[in-house]
């Protein structure tokens, strides 16, 4: 843990060239996808055989959105039950939260309820989430169609998109859409929280941008 | 060339120049123009009635006259609600659409109470005065002729439809003498104000003769009268209404035994009454002269009989509030650098440590002293015997208190407790506030109400208000460490905390590493006693129908050599080892450490560290395997012989794919890991080839509860007084809207209060949420929050007063509008519900007996009015009217006489 940590202190300052950080989460149960999406994301690359999380891990890519560089760090986590109560610790900061199930097992769907829960009773109340069907190339095992998925989201209050990790469906569309939720909701109510923005690492979204309606909304 | 022509530019002399007086009407006239006040080229619209206590708006400029600076300013009201009623002011119909003449003559105008003092003398809405700059004040009668004849001459030049004033003496005075021109009528607007009253002046009749008088010619109709007499309800010297809005505190007589009560809440309220006075004015209009006689012997004016009383209200300004008040000196403390151990000296802080023999010596006394917990009494002990040396800065009577109100469970069971902890914590917010508040308080990253840093936190504040400032917070921290350890030690859990078993990371840090503190507590009792009691081979002898299957299935049960017996065996699972067919055992596990905010934070930036690579990645993957390692090593040692796809059929279920496979017997389950375990040379794999048959209580422990326990305490040891009101500000700040809403209670229609209580909540969720929080921040809302208090105690303050004299169903109605309008009009006067209350508050008043039972009154208005043809008989009748206010010791004359300037 020691080796060579100085050399990454060092890549890491000179990391620091982004407006905001946004901290990301990606939940579901276990082998819903969550590392393959994340590493499609991230590396754009896919292998089946990622070995299960153990805990939780993290991956960084930089985006650039409405002329702004977002650094975002997603953190990938552990499905299994045994490892509630780390990855838990964690919803706390986040900004966003991609909710998977895996379309071809009903009991990742069913699950989506309790993480939500989860999300509500651990995470700040103004994290964003986007509730994402997994495994979409595997047309001939779904057994939840794309209106049962809808239909979850739309009762949760959550955007939803199906995607596929393998096939690259969508996996960069989730994630842009949740940095514009992100964003905007940040335009809204940069007065009445401005620790949304990560102030001791990115740059305060006061210096950059006029704050549209700020204050306007109680959130 | 160019050069030579400049010169002789500048060679020119301008013989136009005008005189002074000329330049100033010209700069008048252009100011007036611009302030388009002139009415050459447009005609006016009258508007019968203004609201004299509406919007005022100004503006100002500059002007001089001969070399004296002096400023013009523009007053007018902004009508927003005008009222089209039907004109009363008939009697200027010949000089239809002029506004000053209808103001002058409307009688609505009379006696407003929150304008200009010009406008209430003559109930004008627009006009314009000058004022001279700085200090200069103008005194020579020549001079303010000089520059009345001026501004006459500007008036008329561009037709002003505002009159204009001159500001006359001193500032405070407030002694104008004005001009107004309209349709060849001139209105002379002249003012006298006298330190001795003429007796024609204190009554009606006296100033009916003086107003003829200056009239000159008999008026049309008798004079038209408005009168406004005010008696004031403040009187101190009468000592009726100088109630206190809430009995002080008294701290000395307290001593050692201050109620708990006072511990539990907050200060609240006014230190001195924020109400100075109400007024209460008894109104008659309408009236003629022929009607009402009023002299120095004989009065028909009799205030009870009124058909109108106005009530008004005086607040005092800047009333000093103990909430508030409270609140700075926390916010002092948490600016304060010094340490414990500088305030209370070495002796006290010596006996933390528990290397010390003074503290094992202090140990070793309570233990025998004790009787039930007991911890209060041996904790003390170290004090007690220090005491008379150094002199603890908490009476002990008083600590004791304290103690007992933050750790209650000490005075033994339930029913001794003089304040047991609420059985449930409310996250929200308690019974006494009105439940549409409920959702304001979700959000809240403090602590819960009424919990163990709840009360520390009024405990604090409480302090470091009425007990002997930073010191006492000092040693009240010292002994709640020393009562802490004293727990952690003996194995006793801390009451007021949520038992949710890990730190909630929704409240506060302070309550976390409390909540943390008990997790160590329980786990080191948990710890101690002996293994759980295990699910053993022997219970399936016991169980009928399993015995039977299992008896037939396996008859010959394989028994386990010594060395491999199965250990710490839980549950057992409806699974069977793949191998031996044995049933799978969920094993006993470790628990995992509970981790509080900063651990997460100090965790998330270590993982952060190792960098977002492949490596990094698998070195995250070690540092967070090791509560894998130990279940594989549990599962290993309740399962003998188990395989790796038993463990992670148990563990990670999804893992394990079963498929339907044809065989030649037909359809059959076949089951198989799942590609990502079955790769070679994964993590999970290597982890169990390694992982050792090792029972959780041997093995290696994942949470060490001393270590957390020690450094928990080490650091709540090491806290300056500031860092530990920091720590607590949150809630601190939490506690003190929770008590101002306590105070505005549901039926109170104050939107003030409201919406700035609403502010001060949104703003608090949002800052209590920041780390490390900016004592700035929590100091921007102490206005906010001072606002909301003052507001609430001058409510009660009223409320209370007015009650003493009468209860009504439109009470609280009638407080509210006295507080957010300043007054209210009381239609049916001493008839009404709150003019009869009033009454009697002011007939309590009256100690010297009169005819009507009041006092005599603080001030005496009248208005005169009437149309009379001025200055000879052939002039248009115009409106003339006269203003007079008598207190005390002064009276104002304010007189408007207008004449004819065509006709004489």
């Amino acid at each position: 843990m020691s080796v060579g940590q100085d050399n990454r202190w060092q890549k890491d300052a000179a990391d620091q060239n982004f407006d905001y950080m946004f901290k990301l989460l990606i939940i579901g149960n276990s082998s819903v996808g969550k590392t393959s999406f994340l590493f499609r994301y991230a590396d754009d690359s896919f292998t089946s055989a990622f070995v299960s999380t153990v805990g939780i891990d993290f991956k960084v890519k930089t985006v650039f959105r409405q002329d702004k560089r977002v650094k975002l760090q997603i953190w990938d986590t552990a499905g299994q039950e045994r490892y509630r109560t780390i990855t838990t610790a964690y919803y706390r900061g986040a900004m966003g939260f991609l909710l998977m199930y895996d379309i071809t097992n009903e009991e990742s769907f069913n699950s989506v309820q309790d993480w939500c829960t989860q999300i509500k009773t651990y995470s700040w109340d103004n994290a964003q989430v986007i509730l994402v069907g997994n495994k979409c190339d595997m047309e001939d095992e779904r057994v939840i169609s794309y209106e049962r998925g809808k239909q979850l989201a739309d009762q949760l209050g959550l955007e939803f998109f199906e995607t596929s990790a393998k096939e690259n469906i969508n996996v960069k569309a989730v994630f842009e859409r949740l940095v514009d939720i992100i964003c905007d909701k940040m335009s809204e109510s940069l007065d009445s929280d401005p620790n949304m923005v990560n102030s001791s690492k990115g740059t305060r979204l006061t210096d950059q941008t006029p704050a549209p309606n700020a204050g306007a909304c109680q959130c | 060339m160019a050069d030579q022509e400049d010169e002789e530019v500048f060679e020119i002399v301008d013989f136009t120049s005008a005189s002074e007086w000329e330049v100033f009407i010209s700069r008048l006239e252009e100011i007036l123009l611009s302030w388009q006040l002139s009415l050459k080229d447009k005609e006016e619209v009258v508007t019968s009635f203004v609201d004299l206590n509406g919007d005022w708006k100004s503006s100002s400029e500059d002007i001089s006259f001969a070399g004296h600076p002096f400023i013009l300013t523009h007053h007018w009201v902004e009508q927003s609600t005008v009222t089209n009623e039907v004109n009363k002011v008939e009697l200027v119909t010949d000089k239809k659409g002029c506004q000053v003449f209808a103001s002058l003559m409307d009688n609505r105008h009379d006696f407003p109470f929150n304008c200009l003092p010009l406008a209430k003398y003559y109930g004008l809405s627009d006009f314009v005065v000058i004022t001279p700059a700085g200090n200069e004040m103008l005194t020579s009668e020549d001079r303010i002729n000089l520059l009345l004849s001026s501004i006459t001459i500007a008036v008329g030049n561009i037709q002003s439809r505002a009159p204009v004033f001159v500001q006359i003496h001193s500032k405070s005075q407030q002694l104008y003498q004005g001009t107004f021109e309209c349709k060849n009528l001139r209105t002379d607007f002249q003012m006298v104000h006298l330190k001795r009253i003429p007796p024609t002046c204190k009554c009606l009749s006296g100033l009916i003769e003086l107003f003829k008088d200056k009239i000159g010619s008999t008026p049309l109709e008798p004079v038209d009268l408005s009168i406004c007499w005010t008696y004031s309800l403040s009187d101190v010297r009468n000592g009726g209404w100088e109630k206190w809005p809430q009995p002080p505190p008294d701290f000395e007589s307290m001593g050692g035994v201050v109620g708990n009560a006072a511990l539990g809440q907050l200060g609240f309220g006014a230190i001195r009454d924020p109400i100075k006075e109400i007024r209460v004015s008894a109104v008659w209009t309408g009236l003629n002269e022929d009607v009402v006689v009023d002299s120095e012997v004989y009065s028909d004016l009799d205030p009870v009989q009124a058909p109108l009383w106005i009530a008004r209200l005086v607040l005092n300004e800047q009333v000093p509030s103990l909430l508030i008040k409270s609140l700075c000196s926390f916010l002092d403390l948490c600016r304060s650098s010094e340490s414990i151990e500088q305030l209370l000296g070495k002796n006290y802080t010596v006996l933390q440590s528990p290397d010390s023999p003074e503290y094992e010596r202090a140990l070793g006394a309570l233990t025998k002293e004790r009787k039930g917990y007991g911890l209060l009494s041996s904790n003390r002990l170290p004090f007690g015997s220090k005491k008379a040396q150094t002199g603890g800065p908490i009476p002990e009577a008083m600590m004791v208190n304290l103690l007992n109100y933050l750790f209650p469970d000490a005075e033994g069971d339930l029913e001794s407790q003089t304040h047991p902890y609420p059985e449930q914590f409310q996250t929200d917010c308690s019974a006494s506030i009105d439940s549409t508040w409920k959702e304001f308080f979700s959000a809240f990253k403090t602590s819960p109400v009424d919990s163990l840093v709840w009360r520390l936190a009024t405990a604090a504040v409480y302090t470091m208000t009425h007990l002997n400032g930073i010191e006492g917070v000092a040693h009240l921290w010292h002994e709640i460490v020393l009562e802490l350890r004293f727990r952690w030690e003996h194995g006793y859990t801390i009451p007021g905390l949520e038992t949710g078993g890990v730190p909630d990371l929704n409240y506060c840090r302070l309550y976390q590493k409390l909540q943390m503190l008990n997790c160590c507590i329980n786990h080191k009792k948990a710890g101690n006693s002996a293994p759980p009691v295990e699910a053993t081979d022997e219970d399936e002898f016991y169980d009928a129908e399993e015995t039977l299957e299992s008896m037939e299935a396996t008859p010959q049960k394989e028994r386990h050599s010594v060395w491999n017996q199965p250990q710490g065996r839980k549950e057992r699972t409806k699974m069977k080892l793949l191998r031996s067919g044995e049933t799978l055992y969920e094993p006993v596990t470790q628990a995992l450490l509970p981790m509080t905010e900063d651990m997460v934070e100090e965790q998330s930036e270590m993982m952060e560290q190792l960098g977002d690579n492949a490596e990094g990645s698998e070195l995250r993957a070690r540092i967070l395997s090791a509560s894998l390692l130990s279940d594989m090593e549990a599962f290993k040692a309740a399962n003998p012989g188990a395989e790796m796809e038993d463990f992670v059929r148990w563990h990670s279920p999804r893992d394990w794919i079963e498929e339907e496979v044809m065989t030649s017997d037909g359809c059959k389950m076949e089951g198989r890991l799942s590609g990502r375990m079955q790769a070679p040379g994964n993590l999970w794999q290597e982890m169990w080839r390694a992982a050792k048959p090792i029972v959780a209580w041997r093995q290696k422990r994942l949470f060490d509860d001393t270590k957390e326990a020690e450094k928990i305490l080490h650091t709540f040891s090491a806290l300056r007084p500031a860092q530990i009101a920091t720590l607590l500000l949150p809630t601190v700040m939490h506690a003190s809207i929770h008590r101002l809403l306590e105070e505005l209670r549901p039926n109170i229609q104050l939107p003030d209060a409201v919406s700035n209580c609403r502010a001060a909540i949104a703003k608090i969720v949002q800052i209590a949420r920041h780390s490390p929080l900016d004592l700035q921040q929590y100091e921007d809302l102490l206005p906010v929050l001072q606002k909301i208090e003052v507001r609430l105690s001058q409510f009660n303050s009223l409320r209370r007063r007015i009650i003493d004299y009468g209860d009504w169903e439109g009470i609280d109605e009638f407080v509210t509008r006295l507080l957010i309008d300043g007054n209210v009009s009381l239609t049916g006067g001493s008839h009404s519900p709150a003019g009869k209350a009033l009454l009697k508050a002011m007939g309590s008043l009256n100690k010297k007996d009169t005819s009507s039972g009041l006092p005599s009154p603080v001030k005496k208005e009248f208005v005169l009015r009437a149309m009379a043809h001025r200055p000879g008989n052939g002039s248009t009748c115009s409106c003339q009217k006269l203003f007079c206010s008598v207190d005390e010791d002064s009276v104002r004359l304010a007189g408007a006489w207008t004449q004819d300037t065509l006709f004489y």
